[in-house]
């Protein structure tokens, strides 16, 4: 395998790995949110709020990884 | 590090840049915008506070109105009523003066034209006297002392008012 | 008016396809990627295609460029708008109290007892990146550019004969229309004002500043500083009792946490400004590259998320450096949800 092909699968493996914890943290935390908000309608704008900051913090992983992944697939580290 | 592009000169003056906007933005921006809303806010306040003043001075003011023109109204019926009676009392005053008065005519014409006819009656009567007098020297032919026949010019008298 | 949006979508389709397989489509060299910020010019030193020459003093790069632009507009905002307000908002005042305003708000909700100490920070934070990320995204930004050598010597004959070969090109787009069975494809690099990417490269004008590590990285800095300071100042040295607990008080496992604490809190400038970084590059590199597999409508639904995300990750980071001084400035204990009684001794207690 050339130098090239080990880094494309190394870029594929680090975003689609990278992917699978915050797709399911994401999920957990939009349907979370839904049912807090199915709840207790009148608390929806805190709710929204709070949805989003952990959307970030967990969406970050993923981001991590994709820069991780670009910078290895386009030979930048 | 390279290949990441940072470079200790950027990052030096970026940070330089942070710091200089901080410093300006809050200076002349946030805090007249923050002032401006807080002012906006109380102006908004004092506004909304003086509109239910003057709402319940204007509810005030027509409570006053109603409380005036009602006793004004009552005021007026008192007056009214008070007109009547009074009317009524002189009303009463003045039909009972007129009967009075109309009596009192009635019995100052009667008086007099009692007294005009006793009037009118005596001198009738001197008159008859006369005349019988008169008329009897004339008849008997002597002259009839008048003292002497006062008693027989009575009894003509007499019996003439009997017939009358 | 669905019925017209869906019409416009499928005649812009349909011309799409016959667009790309006439040939004005990205080749592979068109897709240039870059982590680092390209400078336009180097003060101090001279371009050697993508880098300046070592021992540069300051690269002007275009992310500097586009970072001075914001700067810029956020300072004529404050003196045209913060100057000159009045009382009855109109026009661009609403915007700029609408989002100063609701981070305000934000930012009260958090910590109210603080929030006027706080409040420049996060909201510069917010409003530079919000700047900086919605006009990253305005056509023609990051497109473009100056076109310069880059590629060694032999790759820029090929192509300086290949573009002879397809100079006819510009004329012949109705011919080739004629000819598509025969796979003649438009060479898009012989337009006037294109880059001839086989041996050059182009260097965009303006780039976004959440792109560039150097603009992250001196935001995250300042940011977590200004936390840390925010909680010396509130709890003088006690702040650091945060960190360092005393493991025969309250057992070795606490003492573990406090350095883990104290870790992450030093790993939190790479969080904040790989975060945003991140994001912002990451959307560049999606939108360049569904430009690159097929550029007409693939993109539209990626702008629409990049839209979303520049004004997110905007927000996010400004709301983080708020709970973030809101923690460190409570007194230990405090961020563990305990109760009132039981903080007041900890915070004795250091």
């Amino acid at each position: 395998m050339t130098d090239d092909g080990l880094r494309l699968l190394a870029m594929a493996l680090a975003i689609g790995i990278g992917a699978v914890g915050p797709g399911a943290g994401i999920g957990v935390i939009f349907g979370s949110a839904i049912e807090a908000m199915g709840r207790n309608p009148e608390a929806e704008g805190l709710v929204r709020t709070y949805m989003f900051l952990g959307f970030a913090l967990t969406e970050a992983l993923f981001i991590f990884g994709l820069v991780f992944g670009l910078l290895i697939g386009f030979k930048i580290i | 590090m390279d290949k990441l592009g940072i470079n200790w000169g950027l990052l030096i003056g970026q940070l330089f840049n942070v710091i200089f906007l901080v410093w300006l933005l809050g200076q002349f921006l946030y805090k007249p915008v923050l002032n401006m809303l807080s002012e906006r806010t109380r102006r908004v306040q004092d506004s909304l506070a003086e509109a239910d003043q003057v709402k319940q001075q204007l509810a005030n003011a027509k409570k006053d109105y109603e409380a005036e023109l009602a006793k004004a109204r009552q005021e007026a019926a008192g007056i009214v009523a008070q007109a009547h009676e009074r009317a009524k009392v002189q009303e009463a005053e003045i039909i009972a003066q007129a009967r009075r008065d109309a009596d009192r005519i009635r019995e100052e014409a009667r008086a007099n034209a009692s007294q005009e006819r006793d009037t009118l009656l005596s001198d009738a009567k001197g008159k008859i006297a006369e005349l019988v007098t008169l008329t009897a020297s004339r008849v008997i032919g002597a002259e009839l002392q008048a003292k002497g026949h006062d008693k027989l010019i009575a009894e003509s008298l007499s019996a003439l008012d009997r017939r009358n | 008016m669905r019925n017209r949006i869906l019409t416009v979508l499928g005649v812009l389709a349909v011309v799409g396809v016959v667009m790309y397989f006439l040939g004005f489509r990205m080749t592979k060299e068109d897709l240039h990627i870059s982590a680092a910020a390209e400078p336009l010019f180097c003060i101090g030193g001279t371009i050697e295609g993508k880098h300046c020459s070592p021992g540069t003093i300051l690269p002007f790069t275009n992310a500097v460029l586009m970072t001075l632009l914001v700067d810029a507009i956020l300072v004529g905002i404050a003196f045209g708008i913060g100057q000159r307000l009045q009382m009855v908002p109109r026009g661009f005042q609403n915007i700029i109290e609408f989002l100063i305003e609701f981070f305000y708000d934000f930012a009260r909700g958090v910590d109210k007892k603080n929030v006027a100490k706080f409040f420049a920070l996060p909201m510069t934070i917010f409003l530079f990146f919000l700047f900086g990320n919605m006009l990253a995204l305005v056509p023609g930004v990051g497109s473009i550019g100056v076109c310069r050598p880059y590629a060694a010597e032999e790759s820029h004959n090929t192509a300086a004969t290949e573009t002879a070969e397809g100079a006819h090109g510009t004329e012949a787009t109705e011919v080739a229309a004629e000819e598509h069975s025969s796979g003649t494809i438009v060479d898009l690099a012989t337009f006037p004002g294109a880059c001839d990417h086989k041996g050059n490269i182009m260097v965009p004008f303006l780039r976004a500043p959440a792109a560039d590590l150097n603009v992250t990285f001196a935001f995250a800095i300042v940011a977590v500083f200004m936390v840390e300071f925010w909680g010396f100042q509130a709890l003088g040295i006690g702040y650091l009792g945060k960190f360092f607990i005393n493991p025969a008080k309250e057992g070795v496992i606490m003492t573990l946490v406090g350095l883990l604490e104290l870790f992450s809190e030093i790993m939190r400038i790479v969080a904040f400004a790989f975060r945003i970084f991140g994001n912002i590059f990451g959307g560049e590199v999606v939108l360049a590259v569904m430009i690159f597999l097929f550029s007409y409508l693939l993109p539209l639904p990626f702008y629409g998320l990049e839209v979303f995300v520049a004004f997110i990750q905007a927000v996010i980071f400004a709301v983080l450096t708020v709970v973030f001084a809101a923690l460190a400035v409570q007194a230990h204990g405090g961020d563990h949800g305990d109760d009132h009684s039981h903080a007041g001794n900890e915070a004795k207690a250091h």
